[in-house]
């Protein structure tokens, strides 16, 4: 594997894992009686994104990566709409599309 | 002297509503800040060894090493705190489009700081996210309701 498809995968991986973190801090506020351990989960995995995101930037400029981050909005509509039941209507949808071609198109010229 | 109630012509969309100088400098600096936090955590990131991504022990060894990365950890906290008090302020789905437009600041100052390329794909990646983002502050905020504890 080259440094940046590496360096994209640390990306994508630190996306899916703020998407996690997300549901966690959202989960908090739908389930008061368990709000710390849903604001605990999602601080650990914001400190693993931190961890993950640092490797990334040693193999990926910062505008690809930082940009490609937005990748993490897609994530948290895909998740909330699994495990919260959110709805995506046909705007956000249509948002979350252009926002996962953007970030296409930032990997082809990582 | 009062001001016009209604002073746009018919037709024309409704001018912009005044943004209060204190939630104007919050998204300002909120700009600033995602700028700092991103062009010096790659400048540190630079310091580490080549082989930082498949040895994280000695890439954790070396970040404790590296004062840059403590900028770094300030400058996340001063950048959550000052996020807290813009959405004091503002609605999310107000104030995160306008944030978006770090993704261009961010490119600007990596290119001319850190002799990143600005290639036309790029550009267009940037334009398309922007796009995106922008297209899904539009969308109701709240489909699903509040927990109990949480609707007032």
């Amino acid at each position: 594997m080259t440094h940046t498809a590496l360096g994209l995968l640390l990306i994508i991986t630190c996306a899916a894992i703020e998407g996690l973190a997300q549901i966690a801090w959202k989960t908090s506020s739908l389930q008061p009686e368990r709000k710390r351990v849903w604001i605990l989960a999602g601080a650990v995995a914001y400190g693993l994104e931190i961890a993950i995101y640092t490797l990334a930037l040693t193999l990926v400029d910062v505008s690809v990566a930082f940009a490609m981050g937005s990748l993490s909005f897609v994530a948290v509509a895909v998740l909330s709409r699994l495990l919260l039941g959110e709805r995506i209507s046909l705007l956000r949808g249509g948002g979350l599309l252009l926002i996962l071609g953007g970030v296409a198109l930032m990997g082809g010229e990582a | 002297m009062a001001a016009p109630q209604n002073p746009q012509t018919p037709g024309e969309p409704a001018p912009a509503a005044r943004i209060p100088l204190r939630l104007a400098i919050g998204l300002a600096l909120a700009i600033l800040l995602d700028t700092a936090v991103q062009t010096v955590w790659k400048r540190a990131a630079l310091t580490l060894p080549s082989a930082a991504a498949t040895d994280p022990v000695g890439a954790f060894l070396a970040i404790l090493h590296q004062p840059l990365f403590l900028v770094v950890g300030v400058m996340i906290t001063l950048q959550m705190i000052n996020w807290l008090k813009v959405l004091d302020d503002a609605d999310v789905s107000y104030a995160l489009p306008i944030t978006a437009l770090s993704y261009v600041s961010v490119a600007a100052v990596s290119a001319v700081w850190l002799h990143e390329a600005v290639t036309t794909g790029r550009i267009f990646g940037v334009v398309l996210i922007l796009a995106g983002v922008f297209l899904v502050s539009r969308t109701d905020p709240n489909t699903i309701p509040a927990g109990p504890g949480e609707a007032s």
